[in-house]
């Protein structure tokens, strides 16, 4: 990690040109308490960046003289692939700059007058308000993880979640299609060993086909070799059974967070 | 020829001792018990100084170094990268049979750093846990992918697979990381051929569950609990002990009071069903990041005279705990470092005595360090000996607790630290063999840095580990002296295995420093930023003629 970070950190000062020019620029003062006081809430945490930036497991920032473009981007969107994540829609835009400002600073790095500020963080937080309330909730019932099985076992959305069922921003299904749902992609798989599964197709080459396995959830995505799997046209797999722990009200919410998705 | 003096030199060792490998490393820990002990002693005290590096395998995947532990099955080595790439390997040769690499997403956060610490075999398949917390089974043969199953959303949990998956019977037994995230950890079985869910263990129970009302308010959705290393298993009674993680956030309790079952504790699950038959908390309410996390090393010994199933488990703190596995009952404990200042100790039935907590608004310097009295790489137990052979680490911390709200999958940890130079001298690491039950020091090897490599012994009267600067070595097993080296070129995190081919004995050690203790071991040691990076397999043995 620390590798790729310095990496990134030598083509710096060249990349994120473009980005700065579709920013706002806006002056704003950073302030420096407030940037501390993130960093030690976000950064410094865990095995990341140390407290004041003295190294975790993420590497030291004290003395590496990183330019406020580069620190920006890099805490905007992070370093894919890494431990290092994107900041963009976790930190307010004011908190984006006071915890970038802070992070040059110990750095050593010098401050830009009027250094640019995260405009991403604002977009976000735009988009997230037009959510109604009940879309809200829907939403967190969606990915609710104290349930274990949620809709998001099988269905992504706004880029989390398993997509073995449809893409529900594409189109969307009302309560009664959830309740009695029977799609009709859902076909019987039947293997050379005697298994038999409800079965969704996601993929086929010359060679091989994946398949996947419906039985219980999680789906799991399974590989055959082409023409080991044979299928009969029907299944008796029900959508009803996968919402069966969610109640009548929780299925509005949820209808109505699909109805946010599929209009977005 | 070879073969036949070879099983002739083991054999008057392996009667009567369960838990030791031979030929083969055919689990994680070595055996289901998690000795890492081998059988083999061909290579042994006199002739080790002829042992000869035979092959080097390089993967390529070099960010995040080499953590795993290669398995060896019938002459092909499996060896899981940081990335999730696997290679089998001819043991023998060191060629390359096959290659998977597992199609991990573009552009997401890899929580808990790249790594992967091995595989599980069985069934004609390779299991491993990936980075983006799936589970896949790879064909043993062709290396082509079989199952493929989402276990959470990595992204939405702030969690992920870095340890080997556990094989029993028909179930592949997984755990998750994520107990410094706002998350709630579990451990979960598949079916070993289809990938179907068999069951879940909830290491945080629910609502309506016993257990719950030792979490104040809602804390137990967000209260950490991973099971980050992998378990053991006891055929006989079958139970699968597990170790389940420091609740979150770490350093700050207020939030969750109560003692927060069953994080810091020994879990006995029964195998078919995931039920919990026993559990034993060592650290209730833990508010150092002392993870009960590691490996759980199964034995038989007596105890005041007695034979008694054991299961002995050393965990972050740098305190060991021994207890009856057949009902958890506590009956042994003792510290492994010398610098243990977060307790006093612990009483006759195994309560903590003597807690000193970190504080809100003020820095406290604790011992051992966030990084452990010892890290997660693993000790050996040789029934030869007796010994028990463990690697810790004396170091400090000043650490200061920060009052913090839980947001779902993101970091929840509660406070800040410094690792500091323990207050009679420089911090170091050191390798000693220990009375597993008492916890008498026979002997101990010091080194200047911290050990992060795990441990293995054998027959041949032989302990090996590796150093950060990149020394694979071999002591002796009774006296602690050091009596061959190898520089591989890159320090060691992984864990070093025994095998034979052919009647052929093999040593083998991965190299290839990285680690997510790294940067505090920089912050102590400067100079150790310099160390170089790698991911390589290198296999030993006697010369052909020598032997």
């Amino acid at each position: 990690m620390k590798q790729r970070l310095s990496s990134v950190a030598r083509r710096a000062p060249f990349a994120p040109t473009v980005l700065i020019l579709l920013l706002p620029l806006l002056s704003l003062a950073a302030d420096p308490a407030e940037g501390a006081k993130i960093f030690r809430q976000s950064c410094s945490v865990g095995y990341c960046h140390g407290s004041g930036g003295t190294a975790g497991r993420a590497p030291k920032l004290i003395g590496r003289v990183y330019q406020h473009e580069f620190v920006m981007k890099v805490t905007r969107d992070g370093i894919p692939n890494t431990g290092m994540p994107g900041w963009k829609e976790r930190l307010k835009p004011a908190e984006l700059d006071a915890v970038v400002a802070y992070v040059v600073r110990i750095s050593g790095g010098v401050l830009p007058a009027g250094a640019p500020a995260s405009a991403a963080g604002a977009a976000t937080a735009v988009a997230a308000v037009e959510m109604s309330k009940e879309a809200q909730l829907g939403k967190a019932l969606f990915f609710d993880a104290v349930r274990g099985t949620r809709c998001s076992t099988c269905h992504a959305l706004e880029g989390m979640g398993t997509p073995a069922g449809p893409n529900l921003a594409a189109a969307f299904y009302d309560g009664k299609a959830m309740r009695e749902g029977k799609p009709a992609t859902v076909r019987q798989a039947r293997t050379p060993g005697g298994d038999s599964f409800p079965s969704l197709v996601v993929e086929q080459t010359d060679a091989t086909m994946k398949i996947y396995d419906l039985t219980l959830p999680p789906p799991v995505l399974r590989t055959f070799v082409k023409g080991q799997v044979s299928f009969s046209g029907g299944s008796d797999w029900r959508h009803a059974k996968s919402v069966s722990h969610y109640s009548d009200a929780e299925m509005g919410l949820i209808e109505a967070y699909l109805r946010w998705a599929a209009s977005h | 020829m070879r073969h036949a003096l070879l099983l002739v030199l083991a054999s008057s060792a392996i009667w009567g001792q369960p838990g030791v490998t031979r030929e083969n490393w055919p689990h994680y820990g070595g055996t289901y018990q998690s000795l890492r002990h081998s059988a083999l002693n061909q290579i042994n005290a006199s002739n080790v100084k002829k042992l000869t590096p035979v092959w080097t395998f390089q993967t390529g995947d070099t960010d995040g170094g080499l953590q795993s532990t290669p398995l060896v099955i019938d002459g092909v080595m499996y060896i899981s990268t940081a990335h999730n790439w696997v290679y089998a390997v001819n043991a023998a040769t060191g060629r390359q049979i096959w290659k998977y690499t597992y199609p991990l997403p573009k552009g997401f956060t890899i929580f808990y750093g790249p790594h992967s610490r091995g595989v599980a075999i069985g069934h004609g398949m390779v299991y491993m846990g990936t980075l983006d917390n799936h589970v896949v089974a790879i064909d043993q043969k062709t290396g082509r992918e079989v199952w493929n199953v989402t276990v959470e959303d990595s992204t939405q949990c702030g969690c992920n697979i870095t340890a080997a998956p556990l094989l029993v019977k028909d179930k592949v037994m997984v755990g998750v990381t994520g107990g410094d995230s706002a998350h709630r950890g579990y451990i979960n079985a598949f079916d070993a051929r289809s990938g179907r869910k068999l069951w879940q263990f909830w290491t945080i129970p629910g609502p309506g569950e016993k257990g719950n009302e030792t979490w104040s308010g809602d804390s137990w959705k967000y209260g950490g609990g991973s099971t980050w290393m992998t378990g053991s298993y006891d055929a006989e009674l079958n139970l699968t002990y597990w170790s389940v993680g420091n609740p979150a956030a770490d350093f700050y309790g207020a939030s969750r009071m109560g003692d927060n079952l069953y994080t810091d504790s020994v879990v006995a699950l029964d195998v078919d069903t995931g039920k919990l038959k026993w559990y034993f908390q060592q650290i209730p309410h833990d508010v150092w990041d002392f993870d009960t996390a590691y490996e759980n090393i199964l034995l038989d010994l007596p105890v005041n005279g007695t034979p008694r199933k054991l299961l002995l488990n050393v965990n972050k703190g740098g305190f060991t705990f021994v207890n009856d596995r057949v009902t958890g009952e506590f009956v042994a404990g003792y510290p492994i470092v010398k610098n243990i200042t977060w307790i006093k100790g612990v009483d006759a039935k195994g309560k903590l005595v003597g807690r000193n907590e970190p504080e809100v608004g003020k820095s406290k310097t604790l011992c051992p360090s966030i990084g452990g009295g010892r890290s997660w790489n693993q000790a050996s137990y040789s029934p030869r000996t007796k010994w028990l052979y463990t690697t810790a680490i004396e170091w400090c911390q000043d650490v200061t607790s920060v009052p913090e709200e839980p947001k779902e999958g993101q970091v929840f940890f509660g406070g800040v630290f410094q690792v500091v130079h323990p207050k009679d001298g420089p911090a170091h690491g050191h390798l000693d063999a220990l009375d597993p039950i008492t916890g008498k020091v026979h002997w101990s090897y010091k080194s200047k840095y911290p050990l992060l490599a795990s441990v293995l012994s054998t027959d041949g009267g032989l302990v090996f580990s590796g150093d950060p600067e990149g020394d694979f070595f071999a002591l002796d097993a009774k006296s602690g002296q050091r009596l061959w080296s190898y520089q591989t070129g890159s320090g060691h995190r992984g864990s070093s295995v025994a095998y034979a081919v052919n009647g052929r004995q093999f040593v083998a050690t991965p190299s290839g420093w990285g680690s997510a203790v790294m940067g505090l071991i920089n912050s102590l040691w400067p100079e150790t930023e310099r160390f170089q990076g790698g991911s390589a397999v290198h296999a030993f043995a006697l010369p052909e003629e020598g032997r």
